[in-house]
């Protein structure tokens, strides 16, 4: 391990790292320090920017200094890639990087209490800190006024400049404050986390090769459980250190009721003395918009019929809004293969690329338009600030079921994807309720299964107006999407209850002003879900397709073929022979490795009203979710019973018949199939990376096994409660 | 058997596929970030935490 070595004893440059709050105005204050004169790279390893620049100060402006732009944090518990960069920097523990040899804390004057909970961290570290007050025009304007001598006396003579980045007032000053800090020794602050704290860090201290470390880093062993400090401090200790931490832990819960309480009671408590001694305002808090605005849409009647209202709108509009792209879509599709039809000779490969590349994973880029509603919907309403208020909301349901408002944020990140969901869980510290929040993740309605259910809700579920907003179509998908909050609460209340007996945290969070989104934002995020939804498309799901086709077309039956071509050269009108050529299709698929597994499972299925090509269209998607859409406009376009002129896949499923059995020549899709297959994909864990992410996250193959039991054996419980109800009322 | 040809890039081009989805899932259990750390989703879940859960002070 490095011990912390300041640049200047190493290059003779002074490095300067400029730190802060995510927003605070830190990149602005850089920009007008170093002006162009910036490089931007990585830091090594990671995907984490790293800008630097440099600049002049000093009496003569001769002494150079690097100024370093730190990611953007709100506390040095590392666990994020920027968290653990952001302390990793300020410690100087990145390996090639130097040591800062002082601070800027840049400090946002409109949200002075939670910026000094940042800094007073930063000053445990021992380098020189300057603390840069930014955005006090702001501050002013909202009757804000801080007294900053005052501040600077509180902070122990801490240097204090008040600045305005973005007009570039204050900071010549800052920069000769750098010039004059530079040249003082760093002391560090030591803030009292109570005597099982120290007695602890003295422990760990004295074990075999754990001499070496500052206060403050082992301050982030103790506090960041699994977190990167822990992990470094493990790998470099014996067992002994181990049992130590463990043991010191448990004494300082038990002390303060928990290990963040110890470290947050006391920054809090201090940053709140702070604040109340050096700022004074006369604003009215219930007087500012969003206050106004929250009085509203977090009323306790009002906001949760706005929530869902809101829902059911943008679901519906997913609907209405992206038809016309994908009907634009499927058409050029269409076109494609039917140009590789008309200019490649009829054979396997043509059948591949038409029927199996075209007909498969063109299915699931058809549903580019609805990703793209979908995610400007879910920027539209971050970026805004309404999300922190839904946040809020659902606090209420979890607190019933004995999850906090901590579990909700992993939950809302799984409604994009599961993986960053589960990693998110991170942040809980009570691992009981950590590991109920990762158990239940995987049941919210992320993006992959957003094709399954549009494509069962376009063609099986009625385009009706209710009091001419709602839709019957928006209304399902909202429907679905509430099941899983639904079935994760209550399978949350079963597992706090019978198995985990977890203690319930307490939820705290910043609620942001209100705000217009940018432009620029809303489209990054947008195309990058939508690269995402492409990549995935054109790689994992283009490979599934090909060795599904494969699986589809071969064997192919000499006899079956030397059949149905005699009596396709006797047909007497186009018709019948075009309806030979279909018939000898679906009798070539049925005669398939595909089709002879998905025989031998359907009977296991067919109370769920699904044959065998759903069958194995479902079984084919649990690596990804996506792949049912794939395989089914695989199995549809080489098995098809429908003329040339119904070429889209909805059509093709819509006109699908039982081939066999009792129900042979019934109409295979029908509502309550198509609920079943939506619920079914609801409640099913059809995900590898999920469960290798549950796996990694819990260290054991129990959880991850214990997640897919449970789920699918939910999943088929209600999908054939669903269509046994269904089938008898709705058909 | 004129199309004898066809048989052979379709082996092909399953073999690649079951390679591809083999490495890309075996590749995807050993890292170490836990599968999708570069999509940009886990800082978007952290940025929408806001103070990662840790922040403890309320307006």
């Amino acid at each position: 391990m490095r011990s912390r070595t300041p640049a200047r004893e190493t290059t003779g440059t002074r490095i300067i790292a400029i730190c802060g709050n995510p927003n605070c105005g830190k990149t602005t204050i850089f920009n007008a320090i170093t002006g162009l004169n910036q490089q931007v790279g990585n830091y090594p390893g990671v995907t984490v920017e790293r800008v630097s620049g440099q600049f002049s100060a000093g009496d003569d402006s001769s002494r150079r200094f690097t100024l370093v732009d730190i990611p953007g944090t709100y506390s040095l518990s590392a666990f994020s890639p920027d968290e653990y960069i952001a302390c990793a920097a300020l410690n100087g523990k990145i390996p090639g990087e130097p040591a800062p040899d002082i601070a800027v804390c840049v400090i946002d004057a409109t949200n002075l209490e939670r910026s000094l909970y940042f800094l007073l961290q930063v000053r445990e570290i021992g380098i020189p800190v300057i603390a840069a007050v930014n955005m006090t025009d702001i501050a002013a304007r909202q009757g804000l006024s801080i007294d900053y001598e005052k501040l600077s006396r509180e902070l122990g003579g801490l240097p204090v400049v008040p600045v305005v980045g973005s007009r570039g007032v204050g900071i010549d000053t800052l920069k000769e404050t750098i010039a004059r800090v530079a040249e003082t020794p760093g002391r560090p602050d030591r803030l009292p986390y109570g005597e099982e704290t120290e007695r602890l860090i003295d422990q760990l201290r004295a074990t075999p090769g754990n001499g070496h470390r500052t206060r403050a880093e082992y301050l982030r062993v103790i506090f960041d459980v699994d977190g990167p400090a822990e992990e470094e401090f493990r790998r470099h200790s014996a067992d002994e250190a181990d049992t130590v931490l463990s043991q010191g832990r448990k004494q300082i819960r038990d002390a303060h009721g928990g290990l963040a309480a110890a470290e947050t009671s006391v920054l809090t408590a201090r940053a709140e003395k702070i604040y109340s001694r050096v700022a004074s305002s006369d604003r009215d808090e219930s007087k500012t918009p969003s206050e106004r605005i929250d009085r509203v849409l977090l009323h306790r009647v009002a906001g949760p019929v706005i929530l869902v209202a809101i829902m059911v709108l943008v679901f519906q509009s997913i609907f209405s809004w992206a038809e016309p792209f994908m009907d634009l879509i499927d058409g050029a599709f269409g076109s494609l293969a039917a140009f590789v039809e008309a200019n490649m000779t009829a054979g396997p490969l043509q059948s591949l690329i038409t029927d199996g590349i075209i007909g498969g994973v063109g299915s699931v880029l058809i549903f580019i338009p609805q990703i793209v509603i979908l995610f400007l919907f879910i920027a539209l309403l971050e970026d805004s600030g309404y999300m922190a208020r839904a946040a809020f909301l659902v606090d209420r349901m979890f607190r019933w079921c004995g999850l906090s408002g901590k579990s909700f944020i992993p939950m809302l990140s799984s409604f994009a994807c599961a993986v960053p969901g589960i990693l998110a869980t991170r942040t809980i510290e009570d691992r009981k309720l950590r590991f109920i929040t990762i158990m239940v993740a995987p049941l919210m309605t992320c993006s992959a299964r957003l094709p399954v259910y549009a494509i069962m809700i376009a063609a099986f579920i009625p385009y009706q107006t209710f009091f001419g907003v709602f839709n019957l179509q928006g209304m399902v998908l909202t429907m679905l999407y509430l099941l899983g909050i639904v079935v994760a609460v209550l399978v949350s209340f079963l597992l706090q209850r019978l198995i985990f007996k977890a203690e319930r945290g307490t939820f705290f969070m910043e609620m942001p002003s209100y705000k217009l989104p940018t432009a620029r934002s809303i489209a990054i995020r947008v195309f990058n879900r939508v690269k995402a939804f492409v990549v995935r498309a054109g790689t994992v799901i283009l490979a599934i397709t090909i060795i599904i086709w494969a699986l589809s077309y071969f064997p192919r039956s000499s006899e079956i073929s030397v059949t149905y071509d005699q009596r396709i050269e006797a047909a007497q009108t186009v018709e019948e022979e075009q309806a030979l050529v279909h018939e000898k299709a679906g009798a070539q698929l049925r005669h398939s490795y595909f089709a002879r597994v998905g025989h031998a499972l359907q009977p296991v299925f067919e109370p769920l009203g699904w044959d065998w090509r759903i069958t194995m269209a479902t079984l084919a998607a649990f690596p990804a979710r996506e792949v049912i859409i794939a395989t089914i406009g695989t199995i549809f376009n080489l098995g098809s019973e429908v003329d040339e002129e119904s070429s889209s896949l909805i059509d093709k499923m819509r006109l699908a018949t039982w081939e066999q059995g009792s129900r042979m020549g019934e109409k295979l899709f029908t509502p309550a199939v198509a609920l079943s297959i939506m619920v079914f994909f609801a409640l099913c864990c059809q995900c590898g990376a999920t469960l290798v992410t549950i796996r990694k996250e819990t260290q054991s193959w129990l959880y991850p096994v214990a997640v897919f039991g449970y789920m699918t054996t939910l999943a088929y419980l209600m999908s054939l409660g669903t269509y046994q109800l269904f089938s008898r009322v709705w058909y | 058997m004129a199309l004898w040809w066809q048989y052979i890039v379709i082996g092909l081009l399953v073999a690649g596929a079951v390679s591809f989805l083999a490495v890309h899932f075996v590749r995807k259990a050993r890292r170490k970030s836990g599968g999708c750390a570069g999509c940009g989703l886990m800082k978007a879940a952290e940025k929408r935490g806001g103070p990662s859960n840790r922040f403890p002070i309320s307006r």
